[in-house]
């Protein structure tokens, strides 16, 4: 009865958030998409730190640390903790100011006018639609295996996965980038709280740091390294994950949107500070959860580790307070589908839609397409469910993809000799090398397939431009600004 | 707001960033992304810092310094991006 309540409240909270979101905002597609341009320090550090703290960092990140131990903190954590606030440094500063001074909304529609081509922005939406689906339909597995195990007489995977995005569409549907923003403050609370405390209980219950350490150092010492003879931690997958892990978070459009919308350089300097500290703590104790987990409920095989947080919650905290996992998951999981919901809605109606951008209608082209893209999101998840991906294959898929896209994404901002050429050149030969890699036709030495594609991407990139006509000069003026 | 406005114009008057600090960034950075990949240490179950297996302990000894990077990093370099943008 208590979980049934506590998850309706919760619900119930993100709609009335949604929904005092959507009569304070102004009505107009950046007001709607972009919050004005308005998000201060507060909604801004928790719209980006809630939107990269997905079911990947809460499910997938404890199921492998199950597996693989604290090899998988390694792997990610420290890089991630350095690189990402860097890249929102380089990216988020110009991006702010150019969607400014060309009055953009989505991150598509940036480049395809910075480029001055619609052929750039077509295939940037279609690369990002490309990773984001994907990367949503994690989203909604995290869900369905929360509230499946939370109910699992009475909800299937399925049903719960449709429910949440259901919310989660009303809530953004009623008030855009500001509900999602304000949503994020509090769902990013909730899941580092609940996190923090069920490692700091996982640790009670072995009997405290020491002994828990001890315990872990005796029964299970494979867990305790990073052990380079396992082909996850060889030093060229190391590097090559490092690379992906540390490059693809700016490259998600809804982080990029994220970052488009901050009120002004203080807002975003703020963010780069305190998103270290707040992705340790998170990473650290999903780490130990899951390394714990794998001493107190050992023989979980494959991606069945996937529900050792959600397990150890319930374990730790008791039946009744089990439900804490539950939202958790639940926040992490809706506060990313929101903002990737939102920003392919605006992809969609402002880069493909005829007469997107048209002002003066209304938002009602806008809440139409946003469902759409619920709905094929809805659609991808059941195929998943079928094929039986994890939640960690499904974003390493994404992840790589994104990195694709990263020297557009950089170029674009800072080199004014890069073309539309250039963009286009670099998406599809990296993509294509990805492809290539991943089929097994490029012999890779060690080295994961995201880091050749790199390589050819940036390649292609700094050819292509140079090779191809200069952007209009005019163009460029509008674009950097005198 | 009124805040905000005031922070990011005191920020503008700020000073460039010197040479050396632009060096010291660089240098930084590449001494951080070194000691990420650690390919040197031999993995030992057995060491540890107080409790702490030793893996753990150096990665996290690792963010404090990258965190501290960056706090300096933001302040000097934000501040001269800001105050090269004013003075074009």
């Amino acid at each position: 009865m208590i979980a049934v309540l506590a998850i309706v409240m919760y619900f119930v909270a993100l709609l009335a958030i949604g929904w005092r979101a959507e009569r304070g905002a102004e009505r107009s597609a950046r007001g709607y998409y972009l919050a004005g341009g308005g998000l201060g320090s507060l909604a801004l550090f928790f719209a980006l730190f809630g939107t990269n703290c997905s079911p990947f960092v809460l499910m997938g990140i404890p199921g492998q640390g199950y597996h693989d131990g604290l090899g998988i903190f390694s792997l990610n954590a420290p890089i991630i903790a350095l690189v990402v606030p860097l890249t929102m440094w380089l990216v988020g500063v110009p991006a702010r100011a150019m969607a400014t001074r060309l009055d953009c909304v989505s991150p598509a529609e940036l480049y395809a006018k910075r480029l001055d081509s619609r052929a750039a922005g077509l295939v940037l939406v279609a690369a990002f639609a490309l990773f984001t689906l994907p990367y949503m339909v994690t989203g909604l597995q995290g869900c369905g295996i929360a509230l499946a195990q939370q109910f699992p007489e009475h909800m299937s995977r399925r049903f719960g996965a449709a429910l949440a995005l259901l919310v989660a569409l009303c809530y953004t549907l009623l008030g855009g980038m500001r509900a999602t923003a304000w949503t994020n403050v509090a769902q990013g609370a909730l899941f580092l709280v609940v996190m923090v405390a069920a490692a700091c209980a996982v640790l009670g219950e072995l009997g405290g740091p020491a002994l828990a350490f001890e315990r872990l150092a005796a029964e299970r010492a494979d867990l305790v390294v990073l052990d380079r003879a396992k082909p996850r931690f060889a030093t060229e997958a190391f590097a090559s994950h490092s690379l992906a892990i540390a490059l693809t978070v700016v490259c998600f459009p809804h982080m990029l949107a994220r970052l488009m919308a901050a009120k002004g350089e203080a807002t975003l300097r703020d963010s780069c500070r305190w998103y270290p500290l707040a992705l340790a703590l998170l990473w650290t104790s999903a780490v130990l959860v899951g390394v714990f987990g794998a001493l107190l409920a050992p023989g979980m095989v494959g991606r069945a580790s996937d529900g050792i947080f959600p397990a150890m919650v319930a374990r730790t905290f008791g039946a009744e307070w089990s439900v804490l996992g539950t939202l958790a998951v639940l926040a992490a999981a809706m506060s990313t589908l929101d903002a990737q919901l939102l920003t392919l809605g605006s992809m969609a109606s402002r880069d493909l839609a005829p007469g997107g951008g048209r002002q003066g209608r209304g938002l009602a082209l806008e809440r139409w397409i946003l469902a759409g893209v619920g709905v094929a999101t809805l659609g991808l998840h059941e195929l998943v469910e079928r094929w039986q991906w994890s939640i960690f294959e499904l974003a390493q898929f994404s992840f790589s993809g994104y990195v694709m896209l990263f020297p557009t994404i950089v170029l674009g901002l800072s080199w004014r000799r890069f073309t539309a050429t250039g963009a286009i050149a670099s998406i599809v030969a990296g993509i294509g090398m990805l492809a290539a890699c991943q089929a097994g036709l490029v012999p890779l030495h060690g080295w994961l397939p995201v880091a050749p594609a790199f390589a050819t991407a940036a390649l292609a990139a700094v050819i292509g431009s140079l090779a191809s006509r200069p952007t209009a000069p005019e163009r460029l003026r509008q674009a950097f600004g005198a | 707001m009124q805040a905000n406005h005031d922070r990011a114009g005191a920020r503008q008057d700020a000073p460039r960033a010197t040479r050396v600090e632009r060096g010291v960034a660089v240098i930084g950075l590449v001494v951080l992304l070194v000691l990420h990949f650690d390919a040197w240490r031999e993995p030992d179950p057995a060491a540890r810092v107080g409790w702490l297996p030793l893996e753990l302990a150096w990665r996290l000894a690792w963010m404090v310094a990258a965190g501290a990077y960056l706090w300096w990093f933001t302040a000097r370099f934000w501040r001269a991006k800001r105050s090269e943008q004013a003075g074009r």
